[in-house]
């Protein structure tokens, strides 16, 4: 689903953000990308969703390059980044009409679905009222039923439970395990390690833009606690 | 009492220009950049000082032919920049001294409102009194020349009234702006409206100036009437009368102190009324149905234009109140003054022409200051902000993109510069010519105008802005593109006038020709280089 080889980014100024980094995530994957602050994350995370150009390296979405053919690579994923900045001068509603339109979603299919994840988010009553009177947490599930309603066939997010109130997370861990049961696949950083080690199958753990451990959960924690590796890992 | 007041009023100047983040940030020609930025204001500072100048100079010799009193001039640059500050304090009231970013940090330190919007509003007096200094005293220094004056004390004058200068219009101003916002502020399309009302401001008192007057003359003394503080700086400044110097700092002052306490006793409210804190208001919660994605784009631009009154007024406000006033002029000459006068020829370096034959020629050419006025493509990247990340991890072409904000452009530049130009025109009886040519490059350059305002933007983006005003105001594309568009439109017009002596059209058709070859040479870049440096960012 998807396959990073490589990847290597330096910003301006020299700072060597990703060195080398390689992953692979296949269908049906819950994929934990864990690592300290300033670690490589959101750069990976960019590069992946086609925000950020990166020096060397490629990434396949689906066989895809990323590189040769964003448009359609971007069609198959959907991307929450940590701080959902979205037009605070649209309405919940005018805002999933436009990611709508842009991805071609029919008007019956995206009443059907902006419905179920509305109630489900229980924002259905916000989505007549502009975004600038959002708090964080409303913004965050507006982004996710953004990403949800193009019927994506992976999700990239950044951080995705800062934020939302206990239902909500558990609403959200709930649709993970049955987006990844239709063959979807999910690749999400965090800094929330309990979520991390129940839901990820996979995990890979970042250290100064270099992948240091990347593998099944289970080979890599080793019964061990997730807290526990990443802290002598990351020392 | 003023406990605070530095270290916020530190905060926000810092800011300015975003000349922090350029000392501070991962550019290394960053701190270079500063200076071409003092460079370009250098510039623009003795630019203004010149027109004020060279104005003053060519009313009052128009005033000496007249036999007019000589103290108009002054009376009437006094009058622009005050209605200048007036109007720009308006549209500042809401998202630069109120529904700032930064209200709620602020409003949690142990700092008193007043002091919040003391440093706030300062920002705004200091710009008012560079403005002042920079039109007003070159304006009575030629004045003074012109007149053979020898009062040794003007400049003593001036100095004590120039801090007092900015109070009243700002206190007009302001309190317009406030009211304005919070007229709108339960209404559903509050910007929309609010740009509306402000726009309706500004013609409602022109055309009662308009009204006042019987002829261009007139004009002038109605502004100068109609401006009630002109008497009594007149009357400070020329004749030394010290009352009314009195009367003009102690009003200015407790008209501006009298403002700031309202407006302080009233700060939370004005503010959460400016963020529609708990607003419900009764939109659509259904799909507006599917649509084309060029469409939802085009659509999602035009929203963002009137997001903000202040967005809108910067953008496009230029060009309509530039409008309003080439139609307003056209208007009152044609049904006040002498209208054979256009028909008497006139001798120039051996020929003889009438000016209705020098209009054919340069009336076209409005349409480029008029084009001109229109920055959205100039602002538009920038515009995207922190949410520029939906457009760059959706499956949109950066070409889609752009096409949908210069058809926003052209949207609001098109008919402007169509429909003032050809109206004069038809007004004044030019020739077919003129109309064709008025019509043609009103177009064209519009194209022309907002392609070149995406390439400036492109390379000159200002995505990490707090406020929209760092955007919109103070962004080196806006600027860039504004100010080349204007003063490089009344370059070609002077030019125009000259050539005209020669071939009336051929000028015209050489604007055009190069008009529509920069389109292609636009549209090029925009492909090869444009596209690439989108998706870099």
């Amino acid at each position: 689903m998807l396959r990073i080889c490589n990847l290597t980014k330096t910003y301006k100024g020299g700072k060597l953000a990703v060195d080398d980094l390689s992953l692979e995530i296949s269908a049906g994957d819950i994929f934990g990308f864990i690592g300290h602050n300033g670690a490589g994350k959101s750069t990976t995370i960019k590069s992946v969703v086609g925000i950020l150009e990166f020096d060397s390296g490629e990434i396949y979405v689906n066989g895809i390059s990323v590189k040769d053919d964003p448009i359609t690579c971007k069609k198959m994923i959907a991307y929450i980044p940590d701080n959902p900045d979205i037009y605070e001068y649209l309405t919940g509603m005018q805002y999933l009409d436009f990611i709508s339109d842009i991805f071609g979603i029919s008007a019956q299919e995206r009443t059907s679905l902006i419905d179920k994840y509305a109630e489900m988010f229980e924002i259905k009553d916000n989505l007549g009222q502009l975004v600038s009177s959002y708090s964080h947490g409303m913004k965050q599930k507006l982004a996710i039923i953004a990403a949800l309603i193009h019927k994506p066939k992976l999700l990239v997010m950044d951080e995705p439970f800062v934020g939302l109130d206990p239902k909500s997370s558990h609403t959200l861990k709930m649709l993970f395990a049955e987006f990844c049961s239709e063959g979807g696949a999910i690749f999400f950083s965090t800094h929330v390690l309990e979520v991390a080690q129940k839901l990820c199958n996979k995990i890979a753990i970042i250290k100064n833009g270099k992948l240091v451990v990347s593998g099944n959960t289970e080979d890599v924690l080793q019964g061990e606690d997730l807290e526990k590796v990443f802290l002598e890992i990351t020392e | 009492m003023m406990h605070g007041f530095w270290p916020v009023f530190k905060v926000s100047f810092v800011n300015l220009f975003g000349i922090n983040k350029k000392l501070y940030g991962k550019d290394k020609k960053g701190k270079a950049k500063i200076g071409g930025i003092i460079a370009v204001l250098s510039i623009v500072a003795l630019g203004l000082a010149g027109l004020s100048a060279s104005y003053t100079f060519i009313f009052c010799m128009a005033m000496i032919e007249t036999g007019e009193d000589l103290r108009r001039t002054v009376a009437i640059m006094f009058t622009a920049v005050s209605l200048f500050l007036l109007f720009y304090s308006i549209h500042s009231a809401s998202g630069e001294i109120f529904g700032f970013k930064d209200y709620e940090i602020l409003s949690a330190l142990p700092i008193k409102q007043h002091v919040i919007l003391l440093a706030k509003v300062s920002s705004l007096y200091i710009f008012s009194i560079i403005i002042f200094f920079l039109v007003v005293f070159p304006s009575i220094g030629v004045y003074q020349i012109v007149s053979a004056g020898s009062s040794a004390f003007i400049g003593f004058r001036l100095a004590v009234m120039l801090p007092f200068m900015p109070m009243a219009p700002m206190f007009v101003g302001l309190g317009v702006g406030v009211l304005l916002n919070l007229l709108t502020s339960k209404i559903k399309r509050k910007n929309l409206i609010n740009t509306i009302l402000y726009v309706l401001i500004f013609v409602l008192y022109f055309a009662f100036v308009f009204g006042l007057s019987r002829n261009s003359a007139e004009f002038v003394s109605s502004a100068y009437k109609v401006y009630p503080l002109n008497f009594v700086f007149v009357s400070a400044i020329c004749d030394g009368n010290i009352l009314m110097l009195l009367a003009f700092t102690l009003g200015s002052l407790l008209l501006f102190a009298g403002l700031v306490y309202i407006l302080a006793e009233n700060y939370r409210k004005i503010n959460a009324l400016s963020q529609n804190l708990g607003s419900k208001t009764k939109n659509k919660t259904y799909t507006d149905g599917q649509k084309s994605v060029g469409r939802s784009l085009y659509k999602r631009n035009v929203k963002r234009l009137f997001s903000s009154s202040m967005v809108a007024m910067n953008v496009i406000g230029g060009a309509f109140i530039f409008a309003i006033l080439i139609i307003g002029f056209a208007i009152m000459f044609l049904f006040n003054e002498n209208v054979e006068i256009l028909d008497v020829p006139i001798r120039i370096f051996n020929a003889s022409f009438t000016p209705r034959y020098l209009m054919n020629g340069v009336v076209p050419l409005l349409a480029i200051p008029l084009s001109s006025g229109c920055t959205f493509t100039s602002v538009c990247i920038s515009l995207e902000g922190k949410s520029f990340w939906i457009l760059k991890s959706s499956p949109v072409r950066a070409k889609d993109e752009f096409k949908a904000k210069i058809l926003v452009d052209l949207t609001f530049s098109v008919p402007i510069s169509v429909i003032s130009v050809v109206a004069v025109c038809i007004m004044y009886k030019l020739s077919v010519w003129a109309l064709v040519f008025s019509v043609l490059i009103s177009c064209f350059y519009s194209l022309a105008n907002a392609e070149s305002g995406l390439l400036l933007n492109l390379r000159f983006p200002s995505l990490d802005w707090e406020t929209e005003a760092e955007a919109v105001k103070r962004g080196t594309s806006p600027m860039i593109h504004s100010l080349v568009g204007i003063f490089g439109g009344f370059l070609l017009i002077f030019i125009q006038v000259l050539f005209s002596l020669i071939n009336l059209y051929l000028g015209l058709a050489l604007v055009l020709v190069a008009t529509i070859a920069s389109i292609f040479v636009f549209s090029a870049l925009l492909r090869k280089w444009g596209e690439r440096k989108y998706l870099s960012l």
